[in-house]
């Protein structure tokens, strides 16, 4: 039969069933011959009543407002104050002044729109239809390859310099002209003369 | 409430739990529960709390081993006869005798029905730590209740 230190290490644990089966099976055979064991363990019942006896529930009236409260005092991220204090105008308002207020941000869109379209136009021209040459020298074809842009002066497309060509233009073998029409771009290219 | 024994300062801990909550609610990962993770922070309160309020002796494990084999040892009599309302102060003193670590180890086994492993993830300490804890405060209370039931 173990010890009854050896035992009463398990005691609480056993009182908890949180033993492994063999050692909950150890401790009962213990128990069953026992009696100052028997007797720690019906302490330890009574002490847990005793404890829950005593642990009173706190009177929670309030609780939650107050709660409340004390997280609306707290300082608040930016976002979060410019968001309340949307909602809290939003909460306020009254459907005449709702729909004033709707139609106001709707008339300073639409004259946002008119006023930024000419720019966004230019803008969008300047992007899309600016002129480039693109280069794409066969290092084999030799080394003088002359270049001849379309329009204003040839650009080297640093950014997209391996950028597909789409059509080979010419029947002459000692010529060749790609064009990229989505770029608006030419090259041709003539081979050194011998 | 058996933590701090104050209604006051319960109430104060229990809201500063929520308000903790909600500051760190974006650190909260999901390993484990959400009530563990709220009682975790209420234990951490607590023992805060009860650091603060000092009068108690920290033991560690062979320590705590050696000052539970200095306790009078006990037979006889349970603390059955003892009054409630005695039983029940000399109860509350028992625990402010304990340190925050095992007071916080008993009631969330006893009185919240933790088993030891939600006690471990909330106290963030390893199962056997809460097994030794637990044992060292039942008998340390059992000993000093028994004393009120000598006397």
């Amino acid at each position: 039969m173990a010890e009854c230190g050896e035992i009463s290490m398990m005691l609480g644990a056993f009182e908890d069933s949180e033993l492994e089966p063999n050692e909950m099976q150890e401790v009962a055979f213990h128990l069953a011959r026992c009696e100052s064991c028997t007797s720690i363990l019906a302490d330890y019942s009574t002490l847990g009543r005793d404890l829950r006896s005593i642990a009173a529930e706190p009177a929670l009236a309030g609780f939650s407002s107050a709660v409340i409260a004390r997280v609306d005092r707290l300082p608040q991220p930016v976002l979060t104050r410019i968001e309340r204090f949307i909602r809290r105008q939003l909460d306020s308002v009254s459907v005449g002044s709702g729909i004033a207020w709707g139609g106001a941000v709707a008339a300073a869109a639409i004259v946002t729109i008119i006023l930024m379209t000419p720019y966004a136009q230019q803008f969008a021209n300047r992007t899309t239809t600016q002129p480039t040459v693109i280069a794409k020298a066969d290092a084999n074809a030799g080394p003088a390859a002359n270049q001849v842009a379309t329009a204003n002066e040839p650009t080297m497309a640093d950014n997209d310099s391996h950028a597909d060509i789409s059509r080979l233009e010419s029947e002459n073998h000692s010529v060749a002209v790609w064009s990229e029409p989505r770029r608006d771009t030419t090259v041709i290219w003539l081979p050194d003369q011998p | 409430m058996a933590v701090v024994h104050n209604q006051d300062d319960a109430i104060e801990l229990a809201q500063e739990t929520f308000i903790r909550a909600y500051e760190n609610l974006s650190k909260f990962e999901s390993r484990s529960s959400f009530s563990t993770w709220l009682y975790r922070i209420a234990a951490n309160l607590a023992i805060d709390f009860w650091r603060r309020e000092g009068r108690h002796v920290v033991l560690h494990g062979e320590d705590a081993d050696n000052e539970i084999s200095k306790l009078p040892t006990t037979s006889g009599d349970s603390f059955k006869e003892v009054s409630r309302s005695e039983l029940s102060a000399r109860l509350k003193q028992a625990l402010e005798e304990l340190t925050p670590e095992h007071r916080a180890v008993i009631l969330l086994r006893e009185v919240e029905g933790m088993s030891y492993d939600e006690i471990s993830d909330v106290l963030q300490c390893p199962r056997g730590t809460v097994m030794s804890r637990l044992h060292y405060a039942r008998t340390h209370l059992r000993t000093i209740l028994k004393d009120v039931a000598g006397s």
